[in-house]
């Protein structure tokens, strides 16, 4: 654990000295905001319950992004450096490289969430939604971006460079979201398993309303866990 | 002890490494010389564990490393030809996450000695990013051995270094007692200076395994032989000592025989040589350094004479 320390604590201070973690923060807070004020609020018409889970939807977009921009470089951007053989000649395993930095890549967008919890703190204050609600909300966010962070990680551990990883990553998440309408025109039962694996609507509604889908939360963490297995397993192949 | 057993490694079909086998004592200072392309980067690569043999075993200390990978790694410090350094680090930050990556808490202790013998501690503080070629070199070769590893790979540590530095890190090497190093490099005369001992990888195969106290006994010579060249031929090389490199016509009545042997024996090869009838215009001896014999070998004018 204290090798995953380690990992995760020099990852985090890569991010905060160099201006892409500040970057990425600032962004996604400002593009947050713009679309809590188009979107959510709008006209000022809609009910407070309405306003906060459109907020969840619209926040969404920037978080899938921010994770594949946070996660394209993990692995990628050392191999490129030449400084990823300091990760494969130490007594690691492939779990705790990837747990490392995906741990340091969950923490800043954990960051980006706390900052963003203003926007439903307003609708709380003058509206009429439960914690609960928000919490859940919270909950469905951090679910959905550690899935994208992880299918952007295990891009970045085979890719050669940081701008691949991204391609890749990006492309991956772009074709889990897109399945839901891919599933609208395909016959039963593939629909059904097309619309299953959608990464956003088919799972993230629930949360979105404020309530906890088990069976959401299970595809995400099975999601997850999954894209960290086949970066750990990279990361301990020796050609 | 390290155990190198009929080691191959290819890649996509090209062989890099063909039935390499060699062993290294404990405590053993060996350099590893060959022309670009030989091998001596696979070689180190796989020892350190970042690569996979494709035949062949390699054991470190006990332990085989296509099982035992990560223990291995534990026994190991690995300098790359290109240094790997975070630029955002401080010299002594760098140092504390290699020590952290192989779980040892950080005492301070075990950087400062690291520090002090690469002579870096008034740049303890310094970023990376700041520091010149020469300090970038010693950073890296104390990541190598920050964690006191048994077995020191080192690619190329002088590449990139002045004289001056070159000569520091000569001394900083043969200050590191008691660990076993296995040095790549084209700088043979940093081989001569730091190693015991001399492999000699020629595309991807050991040809030369020596000390250079037995390199150093070897001589060249130059035989100019006036009478039938085919004689003297069947003379030298009935001698087991003796390996004919070259015959070369310098005239219609001369030709020149290039030979190796032992320092001690030219008297008795000479006088042999009269007493067999063969006719002698002249001799030169050259006491072939081992840049010389290297670059022979490597461009095949001489054979691996064990």
């Amino acid at each position: 654990m204290r090798v995953v320390r380690a990992i995760c604590e020099r990852e985090l201070w890569g991010y905060l000295r160099t201006p892409m973690g500040y970057g990425v923060m600032l962004t996604v807070l400002l593009i947050d905001g713009i679309l809590f004020n188009v979107w959510a609020i709008g006209d000022g018409h809609r009910r407070s319950a309405e306003a906060l889970e459109v907020f969840f939807f619209v926040a969404s977009g920037p978080t899938v992004v921010a994770s594949v921009l946070l996660a394209m470089h993990l692995i990628a951007d050392e191999r490129q450096r030449g400084t990823l053989i300091i990760l494969e000649t130490a007594p690691l395993s492939g779990w705790q490289i990837v747990g490392g930095k995906f741990l340091a890549a969950l923490t800043i967008l954990g960051i980006i969430h706390l900052l963003s919890i203003t926007m439903p703190a307003l609708i709380y204050a003058y509206g009429r939604v439960s914690i609960m609600h928000i919490v859940m909300g919270y909950l469905g966010l951090t679910l959905l971006g550690a899935a994208t962070l992880a299918i952007a990680l295990c891009a970045s551990a085979f890719a050669q460079t940081s701008l691949i990883a991204a391609i890749t990553g990006g492309a991956l998440v772009v074709v889990l979201v897109c399945l839901h309408g891919v599933a609208q025109l395909a016959s039963p039962p593939m629909d059904s398993v097309l619309s299953y694996l959608s990464l956003i609507h088919e799972h993230y509604r629930p949360f979105m309303r404020g309530v906890l889908s088990i069976r959401a939360m299970a595809f995400y963490i099975s999601l997850t866990l999954l894209a960290l297995l086949v970066a750990a397993r990279r990361m301990e192949w020796r050609t | 002890m390290i155990d190198v057993m009929c080691l191959g490694k290819s890649y996509d079909g090209t062989p890099a490494l063909t039935d390499v086998s060699f062993s290294l004592r404990p405590g053993e200072r060996v350099g590893l010389v060959g022309v670009n392309g030989a091998g001596k980067t696979t070689l180190l690569r796989i020892l350190a564990g970042a690569s996979m043999p494709t035949s062949g075993s390699v054991t470190v200390f006990g332990a085989d490393i296509s099982r035992d990978r990560e223990h291995v790694a534990g026994m190991v410090g690995f300098l790359p030809e290109v240094p790997p350094l975070y630029p955002d680090l401080t010299v002594r930050e760098f140092l504390q996450y290699v020590l952290a990556l192989r779980g040892i808490e950080t005492t301070g202790t075990l950087i400062d000695v690291a520090l002090h013998a690469v002579d870096m501690i008034p740049a303890s503080n310094k970023r990376i990013g700041t520091l010149s070629l020469g300090q970038r070199k010693r950073v890296g070769i104390a990541q190598a051995f920050v964690h006191r590893p048994k077995l020191l790979l080192l690619d190329e540590p002088g590449s990139g270094l002045d004289p001056i530095q070159l000569d520091h890190l000569r001394t900083m090497l043969r200050r590191l007692h008691g660990i076993t190093m296995l040095i790549s490099s084209h700088l043979l005369g940093e081989v001569q200076e730091t190693c015991d001992r001399v492999l000699l990888l020629h595309e991807g195969r050991l040809v030369e395994d020596i000390s250079l106290h037995d390199m150093r006994q070897r001589c060249l010579m130059m035989l100019d032989v006036v009478s039938s060249c085919d004689a003297a031929i069947d003379v030298l090389r009935a001698i087991p000592e003796c390996h004919v490199l070259s015959i070369m016509n310098k005239s219609r009545a001369t030709s020149e025989i290039r030979i190796v042997i032992p320092k001690k024996m030219r008297t008795a090869l000479l006088q042999h040589l009269i007493t067999s009838g063969v006719v002698l215009e002249g001799y030169r001896a050259d006491p072939t350094e081992l840049g010389d014999r290297l670059r022979d070998v490597a461009k095949g004018r001489m054979p691996a004479c064990a």
